[in-house]
């Protein structure tokens, strides 16, 4: 049978390897329950979200004024071609899963380019998807961004190096896309990988201006100016194409607070030298991915890509790419290990935005790609050391070590869990009567427990608040979300939860079991507290799950102004509607008895306003204490439209994106017909000879 | 044809004692330096630590001694921390981590050292220049 569109000629022997080794270890993902990892199910509501704005109000994130500001998430856009075939949980995960194979594959490119060994390029690859901070990140943490970027900074390079080899416009712009890809992928992107991109070009701009011989150019000179201009030319394509987003967002960046990070915070999240060493860390304190208690065979196996690594090193540091990747994987371990670093410290206190970096153990991220290629070249030393039947002997250990080295976390980390069907019921409920609420678990430290049965972490509390906090980008998220994380038990039952607009409080006692005694009585006060509170009523229960209705929460929009007597601020509940246009557009209807601040429970960003519909005026958001936008009003009954303003930044930025878009697609697109009539005029006149 | 044939001249007896002995001398020099680069990591102060591997290193670039054997020393203290880890306490094997990274650090230098030693277009540029390398 023929395979159609010529897809055989990308096919290869290696690919289809990883896509079974990895469908097999990741079976666990492969069925419509949700995934156990922490960060992963918090994707999924991410993506659900993007769904439904997308659907039902024609939004786009990233390309409404509102969503400039924070992630971009523009890999969310590839769910939406999925959920228009379906939006079942299982394809989000299939999604994950393709991508976390295609990283495999890409590095294993990559590794070929430089190795030009296959056998040493598969073990590269291999290891790459295998070591356990990639698997531990795909599967648990970060899932969304990180996923992405592991796929992407191999693509990087392997364009990047195809690029100067070859500097033709058409690879020039790929490598454009790519580097606008990953600037899109996470903010900090930039930082983590993006200081390595740049310094590798520098390093091969250095390489060739010093070398005697080029491969593709005679003249090292020429040469040297050429690669300046395909290193230019690509990062000022990638820095136009993403500019609608890190334009605005530099700007916005003036008007956030608590944007920096503290070193007793990085303290807390900072990992052990030797977790580092072996890329094993692990944001999330469960006993399972943990390194201390496991056998020693296993712990020897653990091993395998680390000394690799090592090995490689020490052999690949004659081949110039070997020595890069050495030089900037040390670095980036250097900086991994945080607080214990000086370098780490240093960089904190004096490089800009280093100290918006909140888990150090980021940096591996690079080290990953490093470990992964310096391996690569210790494979190949080896090989070339042992005649053919032993070679193939020795690959097979070491793919069988490697793969021995994850399966553990492969097997656990990509699993799934069920909910019961009182915990089903109870979203259920909440679904049809807290519409527009987001579900928040209560931050509490120390109610959040282990299930060590499915290694999740479980949390028998739960919120529903109508603030906007739940927005996907930006300020939202830096925010109300940090205000909300610093909530207490007697903030909860006292003012500071009408503030926070909660109307729902959940209790899931099926979640109980995993405490510990000491735990389980501060929750359980929790609840004998909340149920004699006079704020707090029973409206539902079933099963295990019991949900408080908080009578005295405060609406999404209310009036607040200063006592006259006593000077102490009063709340106005009743006197003012609210009515969603769209994301972005809000009707309100106001009837101030007094001169009082409209406070809309959205966060704070300078460019919401007002515009007053009888009189035309146009009313500028200021912050409060709780940092929701509030507009100053006058007495008297108002009608206002509440939006998101654009800036010219905003503006010009999306205008330079969309037309450097446009231009690139047109010349791939003129490019490809170009070469089609070429072949075909060619064909043509062969035809004719004969 | 008449095939030329180069004739290796091989040293006398006592040559090659004498080069065997020496070898031996400089490998057991290098080692007995990693051992009180390991020593000194153990137990002085990190000023001292510091001082004692940035001596270690230079010796090795004066001597051309061979730097890999510091990153097979970081290979051998790595497989021993990651076993105390899974036998013991954790902040030893945190120690004992430390240490291999420090040998990487020191045995990373050496190499780019060694590797800007030999006859590259930069080396021979700063040779002109510094007639002292």
């Amino acid at each position: 049978m023929k395979i159609p569109f010529s897809l055989y000629r990308y096919i290869k022997v290696e690919y289809i390897i990883y896509v079974l080794i990895i469908l097999g270890l990741t079976s666990g993902w492969l069925n419509n329950n949700l995934p156990t990892g922490l960060d992963t199910l918090g994707g999924f509501q991410l993506f659900d979200y993007v769904r439904d704005t997308f659907f039902t109000q024609g939004l786009l994130p990233s390309w409404s004024p509102y969503w400039y500001v924070g992630h971009p998430v523009w890999y969310t856009l590839s769910f939406l071609i999925f959920s228009l075939v379906s939006g079942s949980i299982f394809l989000y995960k299939f999604v994950w899963i393709i991508i976390f194979i295609l990283s495999g594959i890409f590095l294993y490119e990559l590794s070929f380019m430089f190795i030009k060994d296959r056998a040493s390029s598969f073990v590269a690859g291999l290891i790459y998807l295998f070591i356990p901070y990639h698997v531990l990140m795909v599967s648990y943490s970060g899932a969304g961004a990180f996923n992405v970027l592991f796929a992407l900074l191999p693509l990087t390079f392997l364009l990047l190096e195809k690029t100067l080899q070859k500097p033709v416009v058409k690879n020039l712009i790929l490598l454009g896309f790519c580097i606008a890809a990953v600037i899109l992928s996470y903010p900090q992107a930039i930082l983590l990988v993006g200081t390595f991109i740049t310094f590798y070009a520098l390093f091969r701009l250095l390489w060739i201006k010093h070398s005697r011989t080029n491969e593709v150019y005679i003249s090292s000179r020429r040469s040297a100016r050429h690669t300046f201009w395909v290193i230019f030319g690509s990062l000022l394509i990638g820095l136009l194409l993403s500019m609608y987003w890190w334009l605005p967002y530099l700007q916005e960046l003036s008007s956030m607070s608590q944007i920096a990070f503290s070193i007793s915070e990085i303290n807390l999240r900072s990992s052990n030298v030797i977790e580092v060493l072996i890329l094993r860390t692990f944001p999330f304190n469960i006993p399972s991915f943990s390194l201390s208690g496991i056998s020693i065979y296993t712990t020897i196996i653990t091993l395998v890509i680390p000394v690799l690594a090592f090995f490689g090193l020490s052999c690949s540091f004659k081949n110039k790419y070997g020595m890069y990747f050495s030089l900037s994987g040390l670095i980036c371990l250097t900086l991994a290990m945080g607080i214990s670093s000086p370098i780490f410290i240093f960089a904190f206190s004096y490089v800009p935005f280093f100290n918006s970096i909140r888990q150090p153990d980021r940096f591996l991220l690079y080290a990953s790609l490093c470990f992964a290629l310096l391996a690569g070249f210790g494979v190949k030393e080896l090989l070339t050391r042992f005649r053919t039947k032993i070679k193939r002997l020795l690959i097979l250990i070491i793919c069988s070590l490697i793969i021995l080295n994850s399966c553990f976390e492969m097997y656990r980390g990509f699993s799934t869990y069920e909910l019961g069907d009182d915990q089903k019921n109870a979203m259920t409920w909440l679904a049809t009567n807290a519409k527009g609420s987001l579900i928040i678990p209560f931050p509490q430290r120390g109610w959040l427990q282990i299930d060590d049965e499915n290694d999740r972490i479980v949390n028998p509390w739960y919120y529903t608040s109508l603030t906007k906090a739940r927005t996907l980008n930006g300020g939202s998220t830096m925010h109300s979300v940090r205000n909300n994380t610093s909530l207490t038990v007697d903030q909860l039952i006292d003012e500071k939860s009408n503030l926070y607009c909660m109307n729902y409080l959940v209790f899931d006692n099926n979640l109980i079991k995993y405490f510990d005694q000491s735990s389980r009585e501060s929750v359980t006060s929790a609840y004998d507290r909340v149920s004699t509170s006079n704020k707090f009523v029973k409206v539902w229960a079933e099963g295990n799950v019991v949900i408080f209705k908080n009578t005295q929460a405060f609406p999404e929009i209310y009036l607040r102004y200063a006592d006259t007597s006593t000077g102490k601020p009063c709340y106005s509940l009743d006197n003012a509607s609210i009515d969603q246009i769209n994301m972005q557009m809000y009707k309100i209807r106001v009837n101030a008895t007094q001169p009082s601040l409209l406070i809309f429970a959205q966060s704070y960003f300078p460019n919401w306003v007002a515009e007053d519909i009888k009189s035309g005026d146009i009313i500028r958001a200021q912050s409060t204490s709780e940092e929701y936008c509030a507009f100053q009003i006058d007495k008297g009954e108002h009608e206002f439209i509440i939006y998101y303003e654009s800036t010219l930044q905003q503006d010009i930025s999306s205008l330079v994106s969309i037309s450097v878009l446009f231009l690139c697609l047109g010349y791939l697109i003129q490019n490809k017909i170009k070469q089609k009539y070429v072949k075909n005029q060619k064909a043509e006149n062969s035809a004719k000879e004969i | 044809m008449s095939k030329i044939r180069k004739q290796k001249i091989l040293p006398k007896k006592s040559e090659r004692l004498t080069m065997f002995r020496f070898r031996y001398l400089n490998l057991l020099a290098s080692i007995a330096l990693i051992i009180i680069c390991v020593a000194s990591a153990v137990f002085l102060s990190p000023v001292l630590k510091l001082v004692s591997f940035s001596f270690t290193l230079i010796i090795y670039i004066l001597l051309r001694y061979d730097s890999r054997f510091f990153l097979g020393t970081a290979i051998f203290i790595i497989i021993l921390s990651a076993l105390l880890l899974s036998t013991s306490d954790s902040t030893i094997a945190n120690e004992a981590a430390i240490i291999a990274y420090y040998f990487l650090v020191i045995g990373v230098l050496g190499l780019l050292i060694e590797y800007l030693r030999k006859d590259t277009k930069l080396a021979t540029r700063l040779r002109k220049r510094w007639k002292c390398l």
